[in-house]
């Protein structure tokens, strides 16, 4: 089974997410660090992140993981109200794969997107 | 017959605070998103689940609106030739759940030829967005709204033809909100925030928003944009 590191400060959005991927294995955090050490005690296939978090950005974390070749290697999905000022293109140096916007974001639109990603 | 207006340029009101704008629309957005995605955990066929999913995304279209304009004197925006047709069918299919709420419909009335425009594709998509959005919330239900265009001259028409009362206060969009009446007293379910908005776009796109008011009933909202000159563009 495909194991997710759910990155999002919004508890009940999270809960939203997790609804949605019932069966996927997932982890959650609320932030970087506390991402960051989920991350050296698990292996995951996929990350799926919101980029304004309770402690800054995503964007330290994400830079942090491609420090490391096996972190590096991790796919990760942006999921984030600024979708409309990220492209793919600025952020693919970071593994993302894919940027989805939180205002238009449906059940189905996101399934599609880990579907996609763990492939 | 009916009486065409300027609405002006918009010098003053809320885009003095900037800043403060802002952050509200970010603030109101986190929200916003909540509410719509809980929606999707309610069943799919309830009235009520969609209601509130349709007003949660009215609601972000102007906060996004919002952030939007807060950053256009930093941007430039690129212009380019935009065949009205395909835009409007864009447009109408976009909006189309929310008019189904509302027991409302769409119709396109374009003709087919000489309706290429200049301007910014995203902003005039978004202005469009926000003046349909504008007249669903006013228009009389047993009419549908129409999306129109045509040529006068070098400039190209493009608007939003609604059913509902007819306003006298178009002028008092351009004042603050909080300071001033109402703004469109004539139509109070509205604040006109959203034509604030679509004042600010236009303006980005050398275009002007202007209002028709109908004698028969109604207005129509257009932009009058340059007309592209380039004829290959348009389908044989």
């Amino acid at each position: 089974m495909i194991k997710i590191l759910l990155i999002e400060d919004d508890r009940w959005l999270a809960d939203s997410y997790m609804d949605v991927l019932e069966d996927y294995d997932i982890d959650t955090a609320v932030d970087g660090h506390i991402a960051m050490d989920l991350i050296d005690v698990n292996d995951y296939d996929l990350i799926i992140a919101d980029v304004m978090l309770e402690r800054g950005l995503v964007f330290d974390l994400l830079h942090e993981l491609q420090s490391y070749d096996d972190t590096s290697q991790i796919p990760v999905i942006l999921c984030t109200s600024l979708a409309q000022r990220i492209t793919l293109d600025d952020v693919k140096q970071y593994g993302v794969v894919a940027v989805l916007n939180k205002s238009t974001l449906t059940p189905k639109l996101l399934r599609e997107a880990v579907e996609h990603a763990g492939e | 017959m009916g009486s065409i207006q300027s609405t002006g340029g918009t010098e003053s009101g809320i885009w003095h605070d900037v800043p403060t704008v802002l952050a509200a629309a970010h603030e109101l957005k986190s929200p916003l998103v909540l509410i719509r995605q809980l929606t999707f955990q309610l069943d799919e066929n309830d009235p009520v689940a969609n209601r509130i999913r349709l007003t949660a995304e009215r609601s972000l279209q102007l906060v996004e609106g919002l952030t939007k304009v807060s950053r256009l004197e930093d941007a430039l925006f690129a212009c380019e030739p935009i065949y009205l047709p395909a835009l409007y069918e864009e447009i109408a299919h976009e909006m189309s759940p929310l008019a189904r709420a509302l027991d409302q419909t769409i119709e396109i009335h374009v003709p087919k030829s000489q309706v290429t425009a200049i301007g910014n594709r995203s902003l005039l998509r978004s202005v469009l967005l926000g003046l349909c959005d504008n007249a669903l919330t006013h228009n009389d239900i047993t009419r549908p709204i129409e999306l129109r265009a045509g040529r006068m001259g070098d400039r190209v028409m493009a608007g939003v033809r609604d059913y509902g009362p007819s306003t006298s206060h178009l002028p008092s969009i351009r004042r603050s909100i909080g300071k001033t009446p109402l703004p469109m007293a004539s139509r109070p379910r509205s604040s006109g925030l959203g034509l604030m908005i679509a004042e600010q776009f236009a303006r980005h796109m050398d275009a002007e928003l202007l209002l028709r008011r109908h004698q028969s009933h109604g207005v129509t909202l257009s932009l009058s944009l340059p007309a592209s000159q380039q004829l290959s563009l348009l389908p044989l």
